[in-house]
């Protein structure tokens, strides 16, 4: 059975940070190396998962994977995230020298290999991750030329998010057929556009994983995306992952009860910037303030910076299980007393 | 001088196209140029950063209003450079040094070039020297900007660089900073949208 589905099904209160390249202290190697040999990841977020049980394991965030495998160029950084540095797909003639990928090639095999080895390695339900149609159609055209076209060439822009979503459903069934219990769809640029935008050049295209995946299909987004929640609501999406700009509290409410949200401990300001102390409070407090919805699962808002002290992560870890246990000894008492 | 409403919401718009129109029509009437500026199309994109501010507009709205707007400056700025208007404060902006993201410096750039400032880009991946060449350039207001939480430490030494120059403020923006940060480092403000960047930019050329 899908080791999420299973885990909501307990009911239990999960945990879900998305934690990936500062956990390669725990074995001393580098973001590079970790991007570029399987082997490694799978020991790094192996050892990370002795030390801390999350009950959700996400990959090393990597948005250029995607993209390197079309031929552009990308910069894979030692200690950092990788970087697209080449945004030329600029019209339809460019668009259409590109084919998709053969995923025997490049470095998907070294994501693939990676959900395959934590589901053997680790009790814990594994993530996949996947750029996004409208995010990887931006990376392929830069940030800002997609934004501007949505409104002055919108027949190329769907064109080329049409062909980023074949891009990723490929892979997105690759991760699935590894064992993947879950696929999270990397949406960053989404937060540039109003609704309407939203409406028209992502939700078909998100909707395509939902509908043609056997796994739930997680939507992040990151930034302040309260004006979009209207947007993601309508989406056939089976969670949301929202940043820390998002006041969880307010939106709650317009989130129907089968569509899970994970969030959002700022990742720069509380993770990197604060202390265990800090962050201790501010985890258990925002698990607190959303205590009645069961859809909820405490996360930070975004991927946790390489740089990021491993203590830190610990603390959010703490603050949960502590929570968990709580929980579970009231729970005890009330069925004594009953 | 009136608002030119035609240009004014042409700009609203982002329609290219019917701001160069209309400036051209006004010139062939002999319309003084530096109101066509100052009071149609500077308001117009104070219109829009408002809008944005308000959530009630997004980015690629913006941008297409500063895209008309850059189209009417193209043609006007050779004609305000003839008359004895005063210059206007002149600022660096960059993102740094280790960080290639440029969108949210682009929007600043447009709004403040939208703003009627003189705006030297500095581009992506700046190094301390790229922005000194700024302020030799006669740049009294740099603007840091990153996405990369790993760019704090190299803001840090931009601000450092430029301690001695009591002439030279500096503003940050982008995800991986915030007010606290800004001031901690000691930098004289922070962005927390394109929108309030620009506005701190007006608060320091008006205190000076």
């Amino acid at each position: 059975m899908n080791t999420l589905i299973h885990k909501l099904k307990n009911k239990e209160l999960l945990s879900a940070p998305l934690v990936g390249y500062p956990a390669a202290v725990l074995n001393s190697t580098t973001a590079k190396q970790n991007l570029t040999n399987s082997q490694i990841q799978i020991d790094t977020l192996a050892k990370y998962y002795r030390r801390l049980q999350p009950d959700i394991l996400f990959p090393f965030m990597d948005l250029s994977v995607e993209v390197e495998s079309l031929g552009l160029l990308i910069n894979i950084k030692e200690n950092d995230p990788p970087e697209v540095i080449e945004h030329s797909i600029r019209n339809e003639e460019n668009l259409a020298h590109l084919s998709l990928p053969d995923l025997n090639r490049h470095r998907f095999h070294i994501f693939v290999e990676t959900i395959a080895g934590l589901k053997d390695k680790t009790k814990a339900a594994v993530s996949g991750y996947v750029t996004s149609p409208f995010t990887l159609a931006g990376l392929l055209t830069g940030a800002e030329r997609i934004a501007a076209r949505t409104i002055t060439r919108p027949k190329f822009i769907s064109n080329l998010i049409d062909f980023s979503c074949d891009v990723g459903l490929k892979y997105a069934f690759q991760q699935q057929k590894a064992g993947a219990d879950c696929m999270v769809l990397l949406e960053p640029t989404a937060s540039l556009l109003s609704p309407e935008l939203f409406e028209q050049f992502v939700t078909p295209y998100i909707n395509r994983f939902a509908e043609q995946l056997d796994i739930p299909v997680i939507l992040h987004v990151c930034g302040n995306t309260e004006p979009l929640i209207k947007e993601f609501v309508k989406t056939q999406m089976d969670g949301l992952s929202l940043d820390y700009g998002v006041d969880l509290q307010k939106i709650m409410p317009q989130i129907p009860k089968d569509m899970l949200v994970l969030g959002n401990i700022d990742p720069v300001r509380t993770m990197l910037g604060s202390t265990p102390n800090i962050i201790y409070r501010k985890t258990q407090n925002l698990i607190s303030d959303l205590k009645e919805y069961d859809n909820y699962i405490p996360a930070t808002g975004c991927d946790v910076p390489p740089e990021t002290d491993f203590e830190n992560i610990e603390a959010f870890q703490k603050a949960v299980e502590d929570i968990r246990k709580a929980r579970k000894s009231e729970k005890m008492e009330n069925l004594r007393h009953n | 001088m009136a608002i030119n409403q035609e240009l004014y919401q042409a700009v609203i718009d982002g329609d290219r196209e019917a701001v160069k129109k209309t400036i051209q029509q006004s010139l062939d009437q002999n319309v003084e140029i530096e109101g066509l500026l100052y009071d149609s199309m500077i308001p117009a994109m104070r219109e829009m950063g408002d809008r944005f501010s308000r959530s009630e507009i997004f980015v690629p709205q913006m941008l297409i209003s500063a895209r008309a707007m850059q189209a009417g400056l193209t043609i006007l700025e050779p004609l305000l450079a003839e008359t004895d208007r005063e210059a206007p404060a002149k600022v660096g902006i960059g993102t740094v040094k280790n960080d290639l993201h440029d969108i949210g410096k682009n929007l600043v750039t447009i709004m403040l070039k939208g703003a009627g400032y003189d705006v030297i880009d500095l581009g992506t991946n700046c190094s301390v020297e790229k922005y000194q060449e700024a302020v030799d350039q006669g740049a009294k207001i740099i603007m840091c900007s990153a996405l990369l939480t790993t760019t704090r430490d190299y803001i840090q030494k931009v601000i450092e660089h430029f301690n001695d120059n009591d002439e030279v403020k500096i503003i940050v923006g982008g995800a991986p900073v915030d007010q606290n940060f800004a001031d901690s480092v000691g930098a004289d403000g922070y962005g927390e949208d394109a929108n309030s960047a620009v506005k701190i930019v007006e608060d320091i050329v008006r205190s000076k």
